[in-house]
């Protein structure tokens, strides 16, 4: 099943790359097709999966390379099954945001996106180092390509500094893994890279201490890097900044949960003494990062790039939330009964919620602000202010977004909240100042993503300035009703914001001809001089097949009505793809903070089996769970 | 049937979903009928619910209704429940009922005359319904939660739908300004009941109500102080009590009848709300004992100045529900927690009533909010119906019998000794009577302000020279629920008449905790035995001195010169809004400034009797703006008033010195960390790393000097060490 959800992706990439056919859409539906298989399983696997069962499920073993040790084994437990229906279900989605953006060098951009799903999905799934490594590798090609050919301006820097910092990252991995390699021999008996094999080896006689601090160092640098962790988020920014649409979500949405994952899998459980005594640091590092993050995202310009700043915020929880699990198994907050503490699994759940609810809510941030990209050609915040005001033009959209920014922003009752709550409980628990100081980052995530929203969607209504909106947005003429049919569509499934302006919006259906009169101010100005990404062709996407009317009409005339770019481009509201991809993930995100059920169910066995396992494989912690008397 | 609260909860959020989901489909009139009926109906089964007669029996901590599990961690489960104990059903009946009223009257206040004398709908329309929905909804989940994590739940969503209703006029910049401002200082309130939860739950293990807040492991220590404070900020920030209290009169921005259910009769209220539901905690509690009532009576004190000198009527009423928290809040402080609830009750019915009666005589005026623009529409038979309730809400306000607002505020007034009697029922941890006496004074005080500022703006509006506007009356359904609030106004006070009956007294004692001191048994009733007839007459002569002084100065004064120094303000009206949208959706793309802009300008100046400075066409309405003051004599006593018009009128300045103390710094801070910080940092690590890199290899390339003998050197020194090594390794073992 696993080898199945892994490879079929690789067929589905093979298929493309070897296609006679050179008609884009081929690849399209071929790429569709394959991350809903994909999608399918990972369901599949998802619901099937027995909660209450410690160990790994769906486990594949062969035997490989026995002249090493590696393995071929495959195997999900209630964290990385998750992370794999949460990357099931966001490829299926960049896929489709794709659909239209993409329109340079399709055939290599979708062979790319299905690498680098194969790479995603193994690196939840492996449970042999060996296998594990070439997966994680994997990931990192594809990604690099996908932002250094279709991204922005910047996107050759970016690439290659996203590059060279994942690869250092991974290089200290790969040394870590052989030093473990040759420490664990002793303890298995052979030489081994079986994940499984060598944690329970170390159960009964933990890895020297030394060692541990090593290990654990050398592993951890390599994930704080993914996750990415105050100080080497750097390459974050950039990457997001430049990549494509689909690949900030992916980025966002999962390959950031890639370093977590490995904390969770390897660092704690493998080094537990390590993870205990280096928690305040790590603690430390994620509160800057929390408030850093925070800091920085209250003044970005740009929307993607605040974003990602709010991305290194919420990482920072998971961090947090891991750490304050690892420092509560001993014990030591004075405050609370220590039996609590011992069982402080609500951080460890908590951090586990985050990773999913952020893949769910800042993938939707990414995507929403994608959709702006292709209508307007920019992201700069104040730019779109003075341009327009996308809450009149595009209603459902907008409703989407809110429901994004007000999960991102943790509003009670969509998924983000429960994962911050949990995390900053379980950090209360710790220490009442460490949810003290994370508490002010609500508030900041308030002030910065409503800054946003309002100046994205409601506009300035004072200083309109048709020279501006002139320069932007000229390069959607094309629009045509094709799209608005499946814009109809998308909006019945609309949010409260639908209902209300349809008005507005079905007088656009009905009466296209007017109504391009109407706002057919200086149609002539084709030209889009703030462009960012320079090679992202205008849309020729199939449905655009009628050029619009009454560009030609009323040129130069001062339009008053700032809702509408001046030289009468529309602004369709979301489509067909789009609206595929957003609506059904908002309503994810909200079903998910009602009942947040549906993913701890999956945590509470991992919770405790990490806590059981942690407290076995360290002499310190046995001694501590011996005298509180477990 | 305590089981009809699940119906309660349910209606008004089927409304929002249908409106929200089939809204396109729906007529606006359809959209609008149902979700006023959603909330009707969910008001009878309130009713229904306050039937039960369980509820006048045995302790409330039984009423979790429609238990369900939410898990949220394996060693962690929270049991949610729906509670219909005294407190939630008194206000899920003024939520449902205030709240149906004023769905009933938006269906008129949200329609606009147009030009061919027929009512059109608002852009929008239907949406309105479906947040007014929702807010419902939420509040609705806040005031039945029967656990702290539900509690936030209701807490964030109804700061969600204020921002939405606030910014509900979204083409107009200070109404957006004003609901960001108003989400973020309730974000700040969501942080503190947040971590005063994170207290409560970390020492007694439990988040429901009934079993965290009675538990002993919250003891008597400090941990009880932390939680009390913290939760005083969501409180605090809530109620718009000082120091989270700058967000409430900016938040007029948003349409009238929102002001009135959210800003006046629910939402805020849900600070006192929180202290009642929490007494078992704030009762105890030394620290919030004494804060409370001098947030209280301090906010109460400061909203009543502010209130003296607006000129927007909206605004006026917006300083006035401050002032009537900080009420409650210095009651509920002391632990009058009855009184509290009854003035919330009170004021629910009769600060709607205000509101909705200035928000007919806006909508007539066709947006205008201006008092100075008004005058003389008592006479005006399409605003009779507002003056008549705008009479008896100022009535009820202003304390004087037999209006609801009388008994409400006595109860209050009556809970602090004025001239320092010792007796135990005021004094639940021993503090001085000094201290209560001198905050008895303040609210008496207040009371005498509030009185003056409801008839200066009672004798603005419906006194004096008629106004230039020309009044349109009303729908209908807006003057029935006028009607139907003013009767509550009149009546809503003798739910507890002193002497004779406390329903009240009966209704909340099955709630309250009882609290002792050694073996005294502390606690405060309603002041139903004991008619202190110095007392009332205080009270009552504060409000009617306040009366009189306000009539007469203003009836005196023909040309208004009592607010001769205003500053020129040039609002933003919700009808020019109107006109702007109106205009950009027309054909032809009519200019901004409508004649009737102009003509409004000119009204100004006729009625001012005065050249004011014309309204600026760029000039944005989200404060009002100071007219440079510019004489050729300096008058002290005349700029005195000036400044003090000025301070009062911007609130103290409260704003100013937030944004110097808070958000410029902040803005700095971050825009430091983002514009020098952050790149260093990027450097540090990318040059710090790739330096290390090209210094290692430019410091390993001089090895490479291709001379063998070096190289032999090296072989040699590498052997010597190895040989060294294993003959340590060697003598070792």
């Amino acid at each position: 099943m696993l080898s199945a959800m892994t490879y079929i992706p690789l067929i589905g990439a093979v298929i493309i790359a070897i296609l006679p056919s050179r008609n884009p859409n081929a690849y399209r539906w071929i790429a569709l097709l394959t991350t809903g298989i994909n999608f399918a399983l990972s369901l599949y696997t998802t619901l099937t999966f027995v909660r209450g069962q410690a160990g790994y499920q769906f486990e594949e073993k062969a035997r490989w390379i026995d002249s090493i040790g590696a393995g071929y084994h495959m195997g999900v437990d209630g964290v990385s099954v998750l992370m794999v229906q949460l990357n099931g279900l966001l490829f299926l989605i960049a896929i489709l945001v794709s659909w239209y953006p993409i329109q340079k060098r399709v055939r290599e951009y979708y062979v790319a996106i299905l690498l680098l799903n194969v790479g995603l999905v193994g690196v939840f799934c492996a449970l042999d180092f060996f296998l594990f490594y070439i997966f994680w590798e994997l990931v990192l090609i594809p990604m690099a390509i996908l932002i250094g050919v279709w991204g922005g301006a910047n996107r050759v820097y970016a690439a290659y500094k996203f590059f060279i910092y994942t690869l250092v990252g991974s290089l200290l991995m790969l040394v870590a893994i052989i030093a473990l390699y040759f420490q664990a021999q002793p303890l298995v008996g052979r030489f081994t890279l079986d994940i499984v094999e060598i944690t329970n080896a170390t159960a009964n006689r933990p890895l020297d201490y030394t060692f541990q601090i090593l290990a654990f160092l050398a592993f951890g640098s390599a994930f704080a890097i993914k996750v990415p962790l105050w100080p080497f988020h750097t390459w974050l920014p950039d990457a997001h900044t430049e990549a494509p649409t689909a690949g900030s979500v992916i980025l966002a949405g999962t390959m950031l949960k890639m370093g977590c994952y490995g904390f969770i899998r390897f660092n704690l459980p493998l080094f537990p003494d390590a993870s205990k005594d280096l928690a305040p640091l790590m603690i430390g590092l994620a509160i800057i990062a929390i408030i850093y993050g925070a800091m920085v995202a209250l003044v970005q310009p740009d929307m993607k790039k605040l974003v990602a700043y709010s991305s290194v915020s919420h990482m920072g929880f998971v961090i947090l939330g891991l750490f304050t699990f690892a420092y509560g198994l001993g014990g030591q907050s004075g405050r609370t009964t220590d039996r609590l503490l011992l069982a402080n699994t609500q951080a460890f759940e908590g951090a586990v919620f985050v990773m999913f609810a952020h893949g769910l809510l800042t993938g939707g941030l990414f995507l929403g602000v994608g959709v702006v990209y292709e209508r307007l050609h920019t992201r700069d915040i104040k730019t779109i202010q003075n341009t327009t005001r996308v809450a009149s033009r595009m209603p459902v959209y907008s409703t989407v977004f809110m429901i994004f920014a007000m999960g991102s922003l943790g509003l009670p009752g969509i998924s983000g909240f429960v994962g911050e709550f949990l995390v900053m409980q379980g950090a209360f628990r710790v220490n009442g100042w460490l949810a003290f100081a994370t508490s002010f980052v609500i508030i900041f995530a308030a002030i910065y993503l409503l800054w946003m929203y309002q100046r994205v969607f409601f506009g300035k209504v004072g200083d309109y300035d048709p020279a501006v909106a002139l320069s932007h947005g000229a390069g959607h003429h094309d629009e045509s009703h094709g799209t608005l049919a499946a814009d109809n569509a998308a909006t019945n499934q609309s949010g409260p914001a639908a209902g209300a302006d349809n008005t507005f919006h079905g007088e656009h259906g009905k009466h296209p001809t007017p109504d391009s009169e109407k706002f057919g101010g200086g149609g002539a100005a084709g030209i889009d001089t703030n462009r960012v990404g320079t090679d992202s062709l205008p849309e020729k996407g199939s449905t655009h097949a009628v050029p619009a009317k009454g560009h030609d009409t009323g040129h130069g005339k001062h339009h008053p009505d700032p809702d509408v770019l001046a030289n009468g481009a529309k602004f369709p509201d979301l489509n067909l793809p789009e609206g595929l991809a957003l609506i059904p993930l908002a309503i994810l995100s909200i079903l998910v903070g009602i009942f947040p059920a549906w993913v701890l169910d999956f945590l509470t066995t991992s919770g405790s089996q990490l806590t059981i396992t942690m407290v076995e494989h360290s002499n310190t912690l046995a001694e501590i769970a011996r005298t509180v008397g477990k | 049937m305590p089981e009809a609260i699940g119906l309660v909860v349910l209606l008004p959020l089927l409304g929002f979903l249908a409106i929200a989901l089939f809204g396109p489909r729906m007529s606006q009139r359809g959209a609008a009928y149902l979700a006023s009926g959603a909330v009707g109906l969910a008001f009878l089964a309130a009713v229904v619910t306050a039937l039960t007669p369980l509820i006048s029996s045995s302790n409330w901590g039984s009423y979790g209704l429609y238990k369900y599990d939410w898990t949220l961690s394996g060693s962690w489960k929270v049991t949610f429940g729906l509670a219909a104990d005294p407190l939630s059903v008194i206000m899920a009946l003024v939520v449902t009922g205030v709240g149906f009223l004023i769905h009933v009257y938006s269906i008129g206040y949200m329609t606009e005359l147009g030009e061919d004398g027929k009512r059109h709908y608002e852009k929008d329309y239907r949406r309105f319904f479906a947040y007014l929905n929702l807010f419902v909804f939420a509040m609705l989940l806040l005031i039945t939660a029967d656990n702290f994590i539900w509690l936030l739940v209701g807490w964030g969503n109804v700061g969600l739908s204020s921002f939405l209703l606030i910014g509900f006029y979204k083409n107009k910049p200070s109404a957006v300004a004003a609901a960001r401002k108003a989400f973020v200082m309730n974000t700040i309130g969501d942080v503190g009941l947040l971590l005063g939860m994170f207290v409560v739950i970390a020492n007694t293990g439990s988040a429901s109500f009934s079993q965290a807040l009675n538990s002993p492991n919250l003891g008597g220590g400090e941990w009880r102080e932390w939680a009390a404070m913290l939760l005083l900020i969501a409180a605090v920030a809530k109620s718009a009590q000082f120091p989270l209290q700058t967000w409430l009169p900016d938040a007029m921005e948003g349409p009238t009848p929102v002001s009135a259910l959210i800003h006046a009769a629910t939402m805020v209220t849900a600070g006192v709300y929180l202290i009642v539901r929490c007494h078992p905690l704030f009762g105890e509690s030394t620290v919030a004992t004494i804060v409370v009532p001098i947030i209280g009576a301090f906010t109460a004190f400061y909203a009543a100045t502010c209130a003296l000198v607006q000129t927007d009527l909206k605004r006026v009423l917006a300083y006035s529900t401050m002032s009537q928290l900080g009420y409650m809040f210095m009651a509920a402080g002391v632990g009058a927690y009855e009184a509290a609830m009854f003035h919330l009750v009170a004021h629910a019915f009769f600060k709607a009533l205000l509101f909705l009666s200035a928000g007919s005589i806006i909508h007539s005026l066709g947006g205008e909010q201006d008092m100075r623009n008004m005058g003389g529409l008592r006479k005006n038979p399409a605003t009779r119906t507002a003056w008549i309730g705008f009479t008896i809400g100022a009535l009820a306000l202003s304390g004087i019998p037999p209006f609801a607002g009388f008994f409400s505020k006595e109860a209050i007034l009556g809970s602090f000794p004025l001239f320092g009697q010792v007796t135990h029922h005021y004094n639940p941890i021993g503090l001085e009577p000094m201290y209560l006496s001198v905050i008895g004074w303040v609210g008496l005080l207040t009371a005498f302000m509030t009185a003056f500022y409801m008839f200066r703006a009672y004798m603005l509006v419906f006194e004096g020279p008629e106004t230039r506007l020309h009044p349109h009356s009303n729908p209908g359904s807006m003057n029935f629920v006028l009607v139907v609030l003013s009767f509550f106004s009149v009546v809503g006070g003798f739910l507890a008449m002193p002497g004779l009956w406390n329903l009240l007294h009966n209704w909340f004692q099955p709630l309250l905790k009882t609290f002792h001191r050694g073996d005294e048994e502390l606690w405060f009733p309603i002041q139903t035995e004991r008619l202190e007839v110095v007392e009332l007459a205080l009270g009552v002569g504060a409000g009617v001195a306040g009366i009189v002084l306000a009539v007469g100065l203003y009836s005196l004064t023909r040309q208004r010169s009592a607010d001769n120094l205003q500053p020129t303000l040039t609002s933003h009206t919700e009808e020019q809004v109107r006109a702007e949208e109106a205009s950009s959706h027309s054909r032809q793309g009519a200019p901004i400034f409508t004649p009737r802009a102009l003509d409004e300008a000119e009204i100004r100046r006729v009625i001012a009797g005065r050249d004011l400075s014309p309204t600026r066409p760029e000039a944005s309405g989200d404060q009002p703006r100071l007219r440079p003051v510019l004489k050729k004599r300096l008058n002290p006593v005349k700029l005195g008033r000036q400044g003090l018009t000025g301070f009062l009128l911007y609130g103290w300045g409260f704003d100013l010195l937030y944004n110097l103390l808070f958000a410029w710094p902040g803005n700095l801070t971050a825009k430091f960390i983002a514009r020098f910080v952050e790149p260093e940092t990027e450097k540090a690590v990318d040059y710090g790393l790739g330096g290390a890199a090209w210094e290692g290899s430019k410091a390993s390339r001089k090895t490479e000097t291709g001379l063998a003998r070096n190289y032999a050197l090296g072989i040699l020194f590498g052997t010597v060490a190895l040989l060294i090594y294993v003959a340590v390794q060697t003598v070792q073992r």
